[in-house]
């Protein structure tokens, strides 16, 4: 198991390897950083694979679009398209090191990790709740879709679950902002917003394969960078 | 004495409503009270403000009066290390930080400072006592709603806090544990002099005594006296339900189920449910109670076995039918709503092919018709759920948790309602934690999950 700083600095590592060389390379290391982490089984539950590549299909189309095709009159672009590509380079790199880290850092490491380095509670907690909110809202919106599934309506189409979902976003966000507020309380007297001494029961330490692993990105750095 | 209230007024909201009116509370050391209310009486509010926790930088909320606990001022917004506190819907109070029962029965202690060798043998301690022990390395995520309650209780206990808060820890707990936590909550009272203040429909712990019980209606604190809460124990009255006399609608043969490879919820579940037939589905839990419920519907597939529904098997039907035949009122009833008044939903109910008809004024609701689903009380949105899920054109209905949150005048509308889909040849399900309902229905059978 790696140290989760050294799985950061990996990240960090490829998101520099990505952005540096030029467009083809990078997008050549983009693929290939998407492909390993993939690959690689994953150490934690996160189910996110689909989202974040929903995320990289939407933006490579998008971009493609906006840079690479003229519409008035209608024809490619060379060179808008090299433009998109460069740009989606640019966005897939953060979302590709995200996806791996969320695949290989367990919550209790990160916890641990943000303990050890003092941070304050509230910005943990903040942390927390960002990373939690997309798959509580995703799953939460799954679960209205069921609920409503049972009541009779169709939501076999796309079309179809958008127009059950959207007259229901506001009771999906009421019952959201219910659960934090209730989460906070909790939060609050359990103590964890204090200031002060805190324990945490996993020991991270770093090992030889993390000054293995933090060598090899830096010579990789070095590499690229000259 | 641990606790004392003296005169606490409390206002809420933009429209500053009056929750509390002039409450004194008292708590002695030892001392485990129950608190009964209404839907919306305020019990909540008052546990957490007793608890300190209403927070300075958010909501509307105007406080008078003073408390002191185990000797100190309660201050609202500032943490105090021996209030303790448990809120009623177990989902939003996991940390969120925590993958494991383990890890999150370490966190308040980890808060704390505890030290890293200390933690495993309290939280083992912990798990035993609130029967766990083989579910520490389990993903809170994939715990059933009863499970989660034990760890949350746990976890609230966990760092022995003097005053303990607990807003219905029993609604989910199956009937043979519910005084085994009950326990677990007095013995740790007494043995720290603390004192706990319980928030629990009296009907859930039939033939429980509590030193005192006290009642909240409209904002106003009554005691009634020292005596206990009422009930009696629940009656061993249930017909076994294997093949039914009255023709099959409903029929399963051998149903198996997991979550997870190598662990199986289900397994060789048998049964045949006829019209107009009232059933309980009932065992431990994290038996499969809502899985079951889940599966009957054609949201889940079993592994094993099949299911026929009127003869048909369900692999012949399309997903779409077997929801159109089979209602399910789920447990979250905030779930099924969707549009801005409770006349709207139920216009939709009637478009989608299932009007409540004779359900709308047996369940109370044409007295709600312009209200918003989510200004109705938690019985109400229940009670609103339960039309919405099982109007015309069902052949089952599976009711998780139909009667939570109800008190009698609720109850009986439910049960009402139950008799007359039973009536209408509608085969019941009943997914309930509730000795009313079983005394209710008599008659009823019984599919035993995890036995």
């Amino acid at each position: 198991m790696l140290h989760p700083l050294t799985q950061i600095i990996v990240a960090i590592g490829f998101i520099f390897a990505v952005s540096m060389p030029p467009l083809e390379e990078g997008l050549a290391v983009l693929l290939f950083g998407l492909g390993a982490t993939l690959i690689m089984p994953a150490r934690t539950e996160t189910r996110l694979v689909r989202s974040f590549l929903t995320v990289l299909a939407v933006a490579v189309i998008f971009l493609l679009l906006i840079h690479g095709v003229w519409w008035h009159p209608f024809g490619l672009s060379r060179a808008g398209m090299m433009e998109g590509m460069s740009a989606f380079v640019r966005i897939g790199a953060p979302v590709v090191a995200v996806l791996y880290l969320s695949r290989n850092i367990r919550s209790e490491e990160l916890f641990a990790l943000m303990l050890d380095l003092r941070l304050s509670p509230v910005v943990v907690l903040i942390l927390f709740r960002t990373i939690w909110l997309i798959p509580r809202l995703t799953a939460r919106m799954e679960e209205t879709l069921t609920a409503l599934r049972l009541r009779g309506m169709p939501v076999e189409s796309p079309a179809d679950r958008v127009r059950a979902l959207v007259p229901a976003l506001g009771a999906i966000f009421a019952s959201l902002f219910a659960e934090i507020t209730d989460n906070s309380l909790v939060i609050a007297a359990r103590g964890f917003l204090q200031p002060g001494r805190k324990t945490h029961v996993l020991a991270l330490r770093f090992g030889v394969r993390d000054g293995a692993v933090i060598m090899m990105v830096i010579v990789l750095a070095g590499i690229l960078w000259f | 004495m641990v606790l004392n209230a003296e005169h606490l007024s409390l206002t809420l909201g933009a429209g500053r409503a009056e929750v509390l009116r002039d409450v004194s509370l008292q708590l002695d050391r030892g001392e485990v009270v129950l608190l009964e209310g209404s839907s919306g009486s305020g019990k909540t509010a008052l546990g957490v403000t007793l608890c300190g926790l209403l927070p300075p930088w958010a909501g509307n909320w105007d406080l008078h009066g003073r408390i002191r606990l185990a000797g100190v001022t309660v201050e609202q917004g500032r943490w105090n290390s021996e209030a303790g506190i448990l809120l009623e819907n177990p989902w939003t109070q996991l940390s969120g930080m925590k993958e494991t029962v383990r890890e999150e029965l370490a966190f308040p202690l980890e808060c704390r400072g505890v030290s890293r060798g200390e933690i495993p043998e309290i939280v083992e301690r912990y798990a035993m006592l609130l029967g766990v022990a083989d579910l520490l390395l389990r993903q809170v995520h994939t715990l059933s709603g009863g499970e989660l309650q034990r760890v949350l209780t746990a976890g609230a206990l966990v760092t022995r806090p003097r005053f303990l808060f607990l807003d219905r820890p029993l609604t989910e707990i199956d009937f043979g544990f519910r005084r085994n936590l009950l326990d677990v909550i007095r013995s740790q009272v007494k043995e720290d002099g603390g004192g706990a203040l319980l928030v629990e429909d009296p009907w859930l712990m039939p033939g429980e005594r509590f030193s005192r019980v006290l009642r909240l209606d409209g904002g106003v604190l009554g005691e009634f006296g020292g005596e206990a809460a009422n009930g009696e124990a629940l009656p061993e009255k249930s017909v076994p339900r294997r093949n039914s006399p009255c023709g099959t609608l409903l029929r399963a043969e051998g149903l198996s189920f997991g979550y997870d490879p190598g662990r199986m919820v289900l397994e060789g579940v048998s049964f045949s449910i006829g019209h107009g037939e009232i059933t309980f589905i009932t065992g431990p839990n994290g038996a499969g109670k809502s899985t079951l419920g889940r599966i009957l519907t054609g949201i889940l597939r079993p592994h094993a076995g099949e299911l026929f529904l009127d003869g048909i098997s369900y692999h012949e039907i399309r997903q779409r039918d077997t929801m159109s035949r089979v209602g399910f009122a789920l447990q979250n009833a905030g779930l099924h709503l969707s549009r801005s008044t409770v006349r709207e939903e139920l216009e939709l109910a009637e478009r989608w092919g299932h009007p409540p008809g004779p359900l709308t004024g047996i369940l109370g609701l044409d007295r709600v018709l312009d209200t918003h689903p989510l200004e109705l009380t938690q019985s109400g949105r229940k009670l609103l759920a339960l039309a919405l899920a099982t109007g015309a054109n069902r052949w089952v209905a599976v009711l998780d948790e139909p009667t939570q949150y109800q008190d009698g005048d609720g109850f009986r509308r439910i049960a009402d309602a139950v008799r007359f889909l039973s009536g209408e040849g509608v085969a019941i399900l009943l997914i309930s934690h509730d000795p009313r309902l079983y005394r209710e229905f008599p008659e009823a059978g019984e599919i035993a999950l995890g036995r």
